[in-house]
């Protein structure tokens, strides 16, 4: 790089920081055309009546700006409890976990989200590192811009120290290249990597993703996971499950925006249903699935003019969510290649959700666990039990 | 041995005085016989008051002893229904309140009870004792334990082993539960 380029760049940064209008900078790591084959792609499934042929992948629930302010929506309607206990009871579950994260960290946030959570770990950090990077990594550019601006509102995080990436961080050889690139610009300094609001559940090969995900952490590096847990496993807590989701329609307007936004069908939300599944010993799976429930085969266009038969009683698998048995937290956790510094819980306080549902926050660092303590060493057992 | 002395006099003045009175009784003439009928029986009810008044002591004193040890359980049951110990409660940090037992120390201490008469309640009370020192000794503990260590974790850990299904908490209710039953409830304020 020349002298003029460097100049080059710091002017662009005192014009970001300088300004009063709200510019973001934004990395676009993908070809979006590449993004849109891949949703057509995935709405090309062969017919299933159960959600497993057509479908809208995890980060095209997002992408675009109507699926974004759906889900703004969504996040604001007090019957979608997951998320509400999730936004509500994070500033207490953060006060506990954040002790443990020291000097100097750097900020990459998967799923930026409402930007809420991240001002929270944003406000704790900048005190311990005013020269702190943000990186929001996100599929969808409009989330993005949505979710940055309310990290960064009122925190004193100078705009050319906020770098939003556009990038698929499903895929591997992507987080391949984030990390070249957060590695280049931190260089030795520690990072507290993100993935909350339960965006893990959301993925079909979640431990695969996790597992990707953590293997960017070095030895210095932190890793925040944030999950919805459930304390048992058995079929009426899977249908508990689903009631939760199921009662909120602004929930079922985010769920159904990315139909509505990238294919001409007439949307009609009391099509869409919710199958809820015990998934072995470590979670319960709550599918979201669009039925043609019109009584006829209908064409769908998507926005590259393909046209994709919908038979009758076809679906589109439209959301993948799970709520994880806190019992199955440490083998997951194990099986990424991390261990867990510290964790807090917290209950889902309201009448009208089922008992042992709550969201666990998972402080991570890389390397071999610390093996579990033997009845001996367990102090509190000693202590209480007869 | 003065103590002993003195009552062995007293009784044995009384006894004799009383065998004199009774002689006296049936020496006498029939028209003279009313002044020795009413110092016997002044005599009498002397001897029998000293153990009436000894009993109706006795028994006020064990009804007051019962009736403390009763508000004192009724307090203990306020502070376990409590939320510092409900499983629902909060999992953070936190100094515990503790569960008294002044009133049964005094009850047993005081002689109120009667060994015989209620040996079995005070076979109760001398296990609640004991599992009410128990359980304040690992409170303290768990504070200790709590508070100095730096991870919350260690809280979290505790407030599963002391809500478990096999914690020494469980037994210390079903024993409160057995002692409020065999006491009844508590007195009605005045």
């Amino acid at each position: 790089m020349t002298a003029s380029d460097g100049q080059l760049v710091g002017d662009l940064a005192r014009a970001i920081d300088e300004s009063d209008f709200a510019w973001s900078l934004v990395l676009v790591g993908e070809d979006q055309r590449d993004k849109l084959a891949a949703l057509t792609s995935d709405l090309l499934g062969k017919p299933s009546s159960n959600g497993d042929g057509k479908q809208i992948s995890s980060g095209y629930a997002y992408w675009g700006i109507g699926p974004t302010i759906a889900w703004a929506h969504a996040c604001a309607d007090p019957f979608y409890l997951v998320m509400k206990q999730s936004l509500d009871s994070f500033t207490r579950r953060w006060g506990r976990v954040r002790g443990r994260i020291g000097q100097g960290f750097h900020h990459v946030s998967f799923g930026v989200g409402t930007g809420h959570k991240d001002r929270l770990i944003l406000e704790h950090l900048l005190e311990r590192n005013p020269g702190l990077l943000y990186l929001p990594v996100d599929m969808s550019s409009e989330m993005l811009r949505l979710g940055t601006q309310e990290a960064t509102h009122r925190v004193g995080l100078r705009g050319h120290r906020v770098v939003p990436v556009q990038l698929d961080f499903s895929i591997t050889d992507n987080l391949a290249e984030l990390r070249q690139l957060v590695h280049r610009l931190v260089g030795d300094e520690p990072v507290l990597y993100s993935l909350l609001g339960n965006t893990l559940a959301n993925f079909d090969h979640d431990d695969e993703l996790l597992a990707n995900l953590t293997a960017l952490a070095r030895p210095q590096d932190l890793f925040l996971l944030e999950v919805a847990t459930t304390e048992a496993l058995n079929d009426d807590l899977a249908r508990d499950a689903v009631e939760e989701y199921a009662r909120s329609r602004a929930y079922r307007e985010f769920v159904t925006s990315a139909l509505l936004h990238n294919t001409d069908l007439t949307i009609n939300v009391d099509a869409v249903q919710f199958r809820g599944s015990v998934e072995g010993d470590r979670a319960l799976k709550v599918k979201v699935v669009y039925q043609n429930q019109t009584g006829d085969d209908i064409l769908m266009m998507l926005p590259d003019r393909t046209r994709v038969a919908f038979p009758d009683r076809d679906t589109i698998r439209l959301y993948l969510t799970r709520k994880y048995a806190r019992k199955a937290l440490d083998p997951i956790v194990r099986a990424a290649g991390m261990r867990k510094v510290t964790g807090t819980h917290s209950d889902f306080a309201v009448p009208r959700s089922a008992q042992g549902f709550g969201m666990d926050l998972l402080l991570l660092a890389p390397g071999e666990p610390v093996p579990a303590p033997r009845p001996d060493d367990d102090v509190a057992r000693v202590i209480w039990e007869n | 041995m003065t103590r002993i002395a003195i009552t062995a006099l007293t009784f044995g003045a009384l006894a004799v005085a009383m065998a004199l009175g009774v002689s006296w009784f049936v020496v006498s003439p029939p028209g003279e016989r009313w002044e020795p009928a009413v110092n016997s029986l002044a005599l009498l009810a002397g001897i029998t008051g000293i153990f009436a008044e000894r009993w109706a002591s006795q028994r006020e004193q064990r009804k007051q002893a019962l009736d403390s040890i009763r508000l004192e359980m009724a307090r203990n049951r306020e502070t376990l229904d409590g939320e510092a110990f409900s499983a629902s409660g909060s999992r953070g940090r936190r100094v515990y309140p503790r569960l008294v037992q002044s009133a049964v120390d005094s009850a047993l201490s005081s002689g109120a009870l009667s060994p015989h008469r209620d040996a079995e309640l005070i076979d109760l009370l001398h296990r609640w004792r004991t599992a009410v020192a128990s359980v304040n000794r690992r409170l303290e503990l768990t504070e200790m334990l709590v508070f100095t260590s730096p991870s919350d974790e260690n809280a979290e850990r505790f407030h599963a082993a002391l809500h478990s299904a096999s914690s020494f908490f469980q037994g210390v209710r079903t024993l409160l539960d057995e002692a409020q039953a065999t006491l009844g409830g508590p007195p009605a304020r005045r």
